[in-house]
């Protein structure tokens, strides 16, 4: 428009600044922009942004080059969501007014947050989307595009109120009313959004308030896809499938599964870890019984051992004292009988135990002295043994009665006093095995009835063998060519003993007779 | 009573950013100023039309 007067252009204001005219015309347009520019402000700051966008869509019919009006027409699009219509509106203002306007701020701004836009162009398409999801009969998916886009942008109106009017297509009235007091929020008066309220208050009713009248902060809504809108906690718009709550509910998951782990699954595994090991501390148990058992078994051993070690070396050593005493006694005996002292050669010959005689030489000593002896000294010997007998003295008499048996062995009587001192000792098995040995070996002997006699006083004695008096004799057997000629020489000499047994047998005889009764007595 | 239907096709695609040009140029910029203009010019064509 220009000046009337001057023809000079007026732009944004009413007196011309070439020649001063007011231009009353240009006055009133400019007013009524301005008039109307108030009134966008003043709506705009009670939150009524579409009575807003009215007021100042007409403040810039009145005047297209009023950047405030421009300005704030801007801002309250971006408040909306609508953010290719804020950018117009920057940068048709900026076109207008390229010095100190707030404008080019606000474009500047979003160009230096790219992520910002892009999430902003982001939510443009998923509403698009939805659009499309609608155009194809595809309400489901409309509904969550639209749930997703006013979660991504809160403020984003249009969205609310496509959102609630699927709800209420849906008949879902509980959610479309949700949605759409939450467009109210943003927008008071805005009148597609009231419209669908009132439809909505119309076929479902006015939602009840709680006691204190002041709506629940939090609601569930009891559709297929719930919603939760805060009401009082700002701007954000809360829904069960927004990714902090899928969160939420995998780490409730994980808490779950770990717990039915702790309390199934490690028990289990502890029950079987003990059994395990039960078992082997049983295993180990029974194997340290074993080697238990094997150690005394072996300590036995050991034991035994050690005592028939002492033992052999206890005989060993006894051994050697009787060969060393029986030596000694032969080399006495061997002196004696060199100096024709055959009574003390006979004696000691008498006292020495054959079996500890093992040279072949001192057997052959021992031999000749014994039976060059053997008739000097026997009578004495039988007759220290039977008064020993007579005594009492039984282990005296047994002593004597060896004696004579080792220089006699045929001496029969010495036999029977054997027999009869073993019994009164109470040796049994020996008294039998010289009563035996006396019936066996002696059958014409005087002494056989008695012998029997107390034989069978001794009971059961059919598993007693014999005594073998000759088993202890030193007869070597390759003396037995050179003792030929003693052999002839002893049977002469026990013819003679025969005859003194003979002799003696009314006196043992005699004897015998008085001592049974003394035994039996005894 | 609400016409779903209707109140759908209501709902038209926003613009996305790229398109944000397109959107400025279709911007009716005219204002009671340049209808003003107009009508004063359409006013002095009449006039010399009826002068001549």
């Amino acid at each position: 428009m220009n000046c009337i007067k001057c023809n000079m252009p007026l732009e944004n204001v009413y007196v011309c600044p070439h020649c001063g005219h007011v231009d009353k015309v240009a006055k009133k347009i400019i007013y009524s922009s301005n008039w109307h520019y108030n009134q966008g402000l003043a709506k705009a700051k009670v939150r009524d942004l579409s009575g807003a966008v009215t007021s100042l869509s007409q403040s810039l019919k009145y005047n297209k080059r009023n950047t405030d009006a421009r300005n704030l027409l801007g801002l309250i699009y971006y408040q909306m969501g609508e953010i290719v219509a804020a950018l117009s509106e920057w940068v048709i203002s900026v076109h207008f007014q390229e010095r100190n306007n707030i404008a080019a701020d606000y474009i500047q701004a979003i160009q230096n947050n790219p992520a910002k836009l892009k999430a902003a162009n982001k939510v443009i398409q998923k509403y698009n989307l939805a659009l499309s999801y609608m155009q194809e009969n595809n309400a489901d998916l409309a509904i969550i595009e639209l749930k997703r886009v006013v979660n991504m942008s809160p403020t984003y109106i249009r969205a609310y109120q496509l959102l609630g009017l699927l709800y209420m297509q849906r008949k879902q009235y509980a959610a479309a009313r949700k949605v759409l007091m939450r467009a109210v929020k943003v927008d008071r008066n805005n009148m597609t959004t009231l419209r669908y309220l009132k439809e909505v208050n119309r076929l479902h009713g006015k939602p009840e308030k709680n006691q204190h009248g002041r709506k629940e902060e939090f609601m569930q809504i009891n559709d297929p896809n719930p919603i939760v809108i805060e009401e009082g906690s700002g701007q954000n718009y809360a829904d069960y499938n927004t990714g902090f709550l899928s969160f939420i509910n995998i780490l409730i998951g994980i808490v779950i599964g770990a717990a039915v782990i702790w309390l199934l699954i490690v028990p289990s595994i502890t029950k079987t870890k003990a059994s395990e090991y039960n078992q082997a501390v049983v295993e180990y148990s029974a194997q340290i019984s074993e080697r238990n058992k094997n150690i005394d078994d072996l300590q036995n051993q050991i034991t035994d051992l050690k005592s028939q070690l002492a033992q052999y070396e206890t005989t060993a050593s006894n051994t050697v004292d009787d060969a060393g005493a029986s030596e000694q006694k032969l080399i006495e005996a061997a002196s004696n009988y060199l100096q024709q002292n055959l009574q003390d050669a006979g004696m000691l010959i008498a006292e020495i135990e054959p079996a500890a005689i093992t040279n072949a030489q001192e057997k052959k000593i021992y031999n000749i002295i014994k039976e060059a002896t053997k008739s000097s000294v026997t009578e004495t010997l039988y007759a220290n043994g039977k008064d020993s007998f007579d005594k009492k003295d039984y282990v005296g008499a047994i002593d004597g009665m060896t004696k004579v048996l080792r220089m006699d062995d045929s001496y029969s009587y010495a036999v029977f006093y054997m027999g009869r001192s073993y019994q009164l000792l109470g040796d049994t098995g020996n008294a039998a095995g010289y009563y035996k040995r006396l019936i066996q070996s002696y059958p014409n002997s005087d002494l056989i009835d008695d012998a029997r006699k107390y034989l069978n006083q001794l009971g059961d004695t059919s598993s007693i063998d014999a005594v073998d008096i000759s088993s202890s004799d030193t007869s070597d057997t390759t003396d037995s060519s050179d003792n030929s000629s003693d052999s002839s020489d002893n049977s002469s000499d026990s013819g003679d003993n025969s005859n003194d047994s003979s002799d003696n047998s009314g006196d043992n005889t005699g004897d015998g007779l008085s001592d049974n009764g003394d035994g039996s007595g005894e | 009573m609400i016409n779903f239907e209707e109140e759908l096709k209501k709902f038209k695609p926003s613009l996305e950013i790229d398109q944000a040009e397109e959107a400025i140029y279709k911007n009716d910029l005219r204002d009671v100023t340049d209808i003003l203009e107009d009508m004063m010019k359409e006013v002095k064509i009449a006039s010399g039309n009826k002068r001549f």
